[in-house]
């Protein structure tokens, strides 16, 4: 049947039907695990279509990335191998930035086999990578899909939930404070107020 | 499953007075025989960071005192906002300009005391006081030590333009709190701030006492350097004819009339201070010719009309609003105290014309016993009750009215005959608030006075 | 106003579809047809006041007031709405035990608001049952909520809960939450958490709550903005009151140690770092529990009868406070009593099954009918879910030798607490032998003293327990100790049956002893005169140090009285069981 390109829904289908192969760490931290700079190299060259280059841009300090976050990557380069991705030139330098930025600061609050157990984790991946090579989501507007995304984003939320645990952790510990008999013996009054 | 809110007796001496290492007149005070049966104990808990925060409060602002002048806001406001709106939660999305930042009331403070907290405070220093003041139900007002032993460096200021000081050092007893109630905490302490001297809260009815004559032996064996109250304590306290010397009086809580101030400064020939202050933040001014003289630079007053959130211009009488204050646990901005004065700056210096203190109303009962409204209140306080108003017609009849959804005018009689020792005729009405009554302040009245 | 015609139709509507709301949860659901409301007073009248459906876990009926229905403009949903009241029924809370257990569990996570607590749990177990409605049933409750929300039921809670429905249906924002004055990054970041919540707890629901009422606690913390969300949603809560009238509840005493550790702050949880993979489950919990809540009891393994009490009560608002105090302390005085008998002497021919009751505590073991019990229930609740058949049956129980009557003396006095706020051991005690007593087939006189000052005391030697509890249970705080004046009153002359005596005092008994009665007699005189007319045992058990005040008590021992020392009140807990065997039990 026909697929309307860039569906968020049939991506995140897509997405969810991840093979448990690309689960597996990268061979920067375990012998057999999956070859990262292939996959990645691979996607590079399925998307340009163009299977001759070697040149693609990749990070001078690959030992900085945590093996949570190669996973995210290699989990990526499934939802990648999409057809509405393939022999898309124009996305190719996108990728840069969706995997060794917007990636790698999402890892720190997603372990990588939320991105596919996690309904809304895997519709932010879709929609990050969506974001990232600035396509628009089918059936959305700009602002409808910008809207989206910030609601599901990891980062945003840590933010944002970090501050109100820590305001709320605070008004509880205030509130037990002023239980304490210690603080209700209060101390001298001079006069009458 | 309610916790008892009262204070508690929870330290020991020396977490009451963390640098005294000679508690030996505490003890003497203590334990005196013409001492009261002491209900309570508390001290100032002043550690050497907090005092010195206490020094060097004094040093900035009550050494040499810098106000502000018409048109002009002090110069630590800027600084002062900009640290409540970043630090104070409750203050965080209010607006950050002060000139049309939104008042506060004690209603905030009521149901919020945590969002006032500054997120810089350190909750090991919070002290909770459960007041109930003479208006309205209970609440409990959060502060520390540095700020509430700021009340001396303030009342020595106060002193200074009468060219009286106060002694320090132990064996003295600088300060005695009377009262004049059915029942209220009282205890003996010592004041870090004046290296050690003696700090008293007495009360001086007489079932407090061993023996008849013990309140008056007791304050002339220590015979204390000032002494505070309220009018209706000090009259008290004038009844029985002591043999004290003390430099000062300082009265407050309630109108100091002219008559009451000139019969306390014959007897006890000394001034008489007409002081206003507030628990929320302190001393704010004491009475003089022209008005009340503020005495605090770090406190901002304006006066803001009653309803809205509408400044008023100067010399026009409004509600007194305070900002300011160094309590990071209530840090006021625009604050209604719900007392009423215009302002007046004479040489620098502000001055609150005019201003409506509350009342002393004292109450009988049918054979002439005093009653104190602040009995009245304590009982009152507990009930969920709004507000309400309470009168005493000339035939000793009590008319009160109260706005609450929950309490029944048979309760209302119930308490109030408990305090009229059974000695009197209550007309008690409770009306219900609705959605938008304005629920009147409460007011004591007799037509006895 | 709509017409009548309008509403019987809507009626006529409704009932069409209730077969097919049934089939969205099972095939074999025997449920019973709702009691359809034709107005709002009939409604009121069955206890639906604030919304237009609710269900009653009491009697398993839905009532829907088809007025506010056809007023709302919601008549096209019939499945949704009927489906959704049956999935409170089947689904969650389901029923009363459980209602109980996930209010508990909110409490918890709600210290200082406990009263909050139903509000938060109907809001949870509709969002189980919504979610499973509209996700796999395919029904449409996205719209049901669309239809009866306006502008002005929003306030922050509410939009947190619409904001929620569109995280778990992947709506677009704002359409479920209209109001979008409201919406913030925070009630974003809080709905995905919720979202995934819901997702992950509806397999297990009861041990999502905690979870749940932690992350809506800031926005239930003010009580002006509270009392004004709930006012503006009350259309929606439909199972606040679902056990409103419920008869006792057993098992809800004890401390529940799994629930404490489920009161969990999941913004904490999702702020830790994924980076590595240490085990974060343990240290998540708010700590609350064990240490603030404090057991009580034996074992401390009991809540407070307060905090039971209150909790109660949210389950059932109807409660009767002294019928929860009665419930609480037999509760935990239950394991602690005599065995049944094994041989009841009864005459067994001829009895024909008659049908079924519901078997009680208090009824013989072996009456208790197991398979129906099941069919019933399968969690088996004594006296709630066990059933028994009633046998005809004309022949008398032939008696055995019945067993000493038994006075309980408590010392009530200023320093005993009162029991209905703190646990009391000396009521346990006073309960197990009671109970003991009563189960034995004796009867009982129990007396509350603390002289002078106060007594209060039962009709004499009686066999209802509700009045025996009701007695024990209640508080003086007078005087200093047990008045021995009591014994007069059973004892002075002798009774026409024999009886033991236990009274529960302390050391303060021989100040009253050797108190100055003004008259001729001594206390002395008529505690032994007492003991003598009794003709059972007189135990006095005193809390205190073994070797106080030796030589009273070697005359009141010379005089046939017991001595009993307890030197911690939980030592109470082991006389009353060793004395009910003792004297209670059947070999």
């Amino acid at each position: 049947m026909p697929m309307s390109k860039y569906d968020v829904f049939e991506l995140v289908t897509y997405l969810r039907k991840c093979p448990d192969t690309f689960f597996k760490p990268s061979d920067f931290f375990l012998e057999e695990g999956l070859n990262s700079m292939a996959l990645v190299y691979d996607t590079y060259r399925l998307v340009s279509n163009d299977f001759l280059r070697n040149d693609f841009k990749i990070p001078s300090n690959l030992g900085a990335i945590s093996d949570n976050h190669w996973r995210a990557i290699h989990i990526s380069t499934w939802l990648l191998s999409n057809s509405d991705f393939m022999n898309n030139p124009v996305i190719e330098d996108k990728l840069y930035s969706f995997w060794f930025v917007e990636l790698q600061q999402a890892s720190a609050y997603v372990k990588f086999n939320e991105w596919i157990n996690d309904e809304e984790r895997a519709e932010e991946m879709v929609r990050l990578l969506l974001y990232c090579c600035e396509i628009m989501p089918y059936g959305e507007n700009q602002d409808e899909a910008a809207d989206k995304l910030s609601s599901l984003s990891s980062v945003e939320r840590h933010k944002v939930l970090k501050q109100s645990y820590e305001a709320h952790e605070r008004i509880m510990k205030i509130k037990r404070e002023m239980e304490e008999q210690k603080a209700r013996e209060a101390a001298n009054t001079y006069g009458r107020e | 499953m309610a916790v008892s809110k009262g204070p508690q007796i929870a330290l020991t001496d020396e977490e009451r007075f963390p640098l005294l290492d000679d508690l030996s007149f505490l003890n003497a005070l203590r334990q005196d025989v013409f001492a009261p049966k002491f209900n309570f104990k508390s001290g100032d808990r002043l550690n050497a960071v907090q005092l010195s925060k206490v020094h060097a409060h004094k040093m900035k602002y009550y050494t040499e005192k810098v106000f502000w002048n018409e048109d002009q806001t002090p110069i630590w406001i800027d600084d002062y906002l900009k640290w409540c709106i970043e630090t104070v939660p409750f203050y965080q999305s209010k607006g950050d300009d002060f000139d049309s930042f939104p008042t506060i009331s004690r209603e905030d403070i009521r149901n919020f005391p945590h969002l006032f907290v500054s997120n810089e405070a350190n909750l090991e220093e919070l002290l909770v006081y459960h007041t109930s003041g003479s208006t309205g139900p209970k609440l409990d007002v959060l502060f520390d030590a540095v700020s509430q032993a700021s009340w001396l460096p303030q009342i020595e200021s106060v002193l200074k333009d009468f060219n009286i000081a106060i002694t320090e050092g132990k064996n003295t007893t600088a300060i005695a709190l009377i009262c004049a109630q059915e029942k209220t905490l009282t205890y003996a302490s010592l004041s870090t701030y004046l290296e050690g001297a003696g700090i008293l809260k007495i009360n001086l009815n007489p079932l407090e006492w061993n023996k008849p004559d013990d309140a008056v032996k007791y304050l002339e064996k220590y015979n204390p350097q000032i002494l505070t109250g309220d009018p209706i304590a000090f009259m008290a306290l004038l009844d029985l004819e002591p043999h004290v010397n003390p430099k000062a009086l300082i009265s407050s809580a309630m109108k100091l009339t002219t008559g009451t101030k000139d019969k306390l400064e014959k007897y006890f020939k000394c001034p008489v201070i007409d002081l206003y202050s507030l628990t929320e933040c302190r001393n704010i001014g004491y009475a003089t010719e022209i008005g009340h003289k503020v005495i605090r630079p770090d406190l901002y007053v304006e006066i803001f009309d009653e309803h809205e959130d509408v400044k008023l211009p100067y010399g026009k009488r409004g509600e007194l609003v305070v900002t300011g204050g160094n309590n990071p646990f209530l840090p006021l901005i625009r604050y209604r105290t719900g007392d009423f004065c215009s302002l007046k700056i004479e040489n620098g210096i502000p001055f609150l014309v005019a201003l409506e203190a509350r009342n002393p109303v004292v109450f009988y009962t049918k054979s002439n016993l005093k009653i104190n409204n602040i009995d009245i209140s304590n009982c009152l306080s507990e009930l969920p009750l709004a507000g309400f108003r309470i009168h005493q017609r000339k035939d000793k009849k009590i008319e009160f009215l109260g706005y609450s959804n929950e309490v029944t005018s048979k309760e209302i009689t119930e308490i109030l005959k408990t305090v009229f020792k059974n000695d009197i005729d209550i007309l008690a009405d409770i009306k219900k608030i609705s959605q938008n009554n304005t629920v009147e302040k409460t007011l004591y009245s007799s037509e006895l006075i | 106003m709509h017409n009548l015609s309008e509403i019987e139709e809507t009626l006529m509507l409704w009932k069409s579809h209730w077969q097919q709301a049934k089939l969205e949860w099972n095939p074999l659901l025997r449920l019973q047809e709702p009691v359809w409301c034709l107005s709002k007073e009939d409604a009121w009248k069955e206890g639906l006041t604030g919304s237009f459906a609710m269900i009653r876990l009491t009697d398993h009926r839905i009532v829907i007031n088809l007025e506010e229905i056809t007023e709302r403009n919601i008549t096209d949903y019939a499945i949704e709405v009927l489906a959704h009241e049956i999935g409170h029924h089947i689904f969650a809370p389901a029923n009363l035990y459980d209602n109980a257990i996930l209010l508990n569990r909110i409490r918890f996570a709600l210290p200082g608001i406990e009263d909050r607590a139903p509000m938060v749990s109907n809001l949870y177990t509709d969002f189980l049952i919504n979610d499973k409605l509209q996700r796999v049933n395919k029904l449409r409750m996205s719209e049901v909520y669309k239809a009866i929300n306006s502008e002005d039921n929003f306030t922050e809670l509410w939009t947190l809960m619409m904001r929620t429905y569109e995280y778990l249906w992947r709506l677009n924002r704002g359409e479920l939450a209209t109001n979008l004055s409201f919406h913030s990054k925070k009630i974003d970041a809080d709905a995905s958490l919720l979202a995934s919540l819901i997702r992950s707890y509806s397999k297990g629901w009861i041990h999502g709550g905690g979870r749940f009422a932690v992350m809506l606690y800031p926005y239930l913390m003010d009580d002006k903005k509270f009392e004004e969300a709930r006012k503006k949603i009350l259309i929606i809560l439909d199972a606040e009151d679902a056990g409103k009238g419920a008869m006792d509840i057993s098992g809800m005493t004890e401390l529940d140690l799994e629930g404490y550790d489920e009161v969990i702050d999941m913004r904490k949880e999702a702020i830790s770092s994924k980076e590595n993979d240490a085990d974060k489950k343990g240290k998540n919990t708010l700590g609350i529990g064990r240490s603030r809540k404090g057991g009580q009891g034996p074992r401390e393994g009991y809540m407070g009868p307060g905090n039971y009490i209150d909790l109660m009560k949210q389950v059932n608002p109807k409660a009767d406070e002294q019928r929860l105090v009665n419930a609480y302390y037999k509760e935990i005085a239950l394991p602690h009593l005599i065995d049944f008998p094994v041989e009841i002497s009864e005459n067994k021919s001829m009895d024909l099954p008659e049908g079924l009751e519901t078997w009680d505590i208090g009824d013989a073991i072996e009456e208790v009918d197991w398979l129906q019990s099941a069919i019933t229930s399968p969690t088996i609740i004594p006296g709630l879910t066990t059933q028994k058949r009633s046998y005809g049956s004309d022949s008398d129980n032939s008696v055995s030798e019945s067993p000493l009557n038994i006075y309980l003396g408590i010392d009530c006095s200023g320093s005993m607490g009162n029991p209905k706020e703190n646990f009391s051991w000396p009521i346990l005690a006073a309960t197990i032998i009671g109970l003991s007593a009563l189960r034995a087939g004796a009867s009982v006189m129990g007396c509350l003293s603390g002289e002078p000052g106060d007594y209060l005391e039962t009709d004499g030697f009686i066999t209802d327990e509700t009045d025996l509890l009701t007695t024990l249970t209640s508080y003086l705080g007078t005087g200093y100790a047990y008045g021995i004046e009591r014994l007069r009153k059973p004892f002075g002359e002798k009774p026409n049956k024999k009886s033991h005596i236990v009274i529960v005092t302390d050391n303060d008994i021989f100040s009253m002893l050797n108190s100055d009665t003004h008259t001729d007699q001594t206390h002395w005189e008529l505690a032994e005169i007492a003991l003598k007319n009794a003709g059972g045992h007189g135990t006095m058990v005193l809390h205190s140090p073994p070797d106080y005040n030796n030589d009273l008590v070697r005359r009141l021992k010379k005089m046939g009285w017991n001595v009993y020392y307890v030197t911690n009140e939980t030592e109470l807990l082991k006389f009353a069981a060793e004395f009910s065997q003792q004297n209670y039990a059947y070999v």
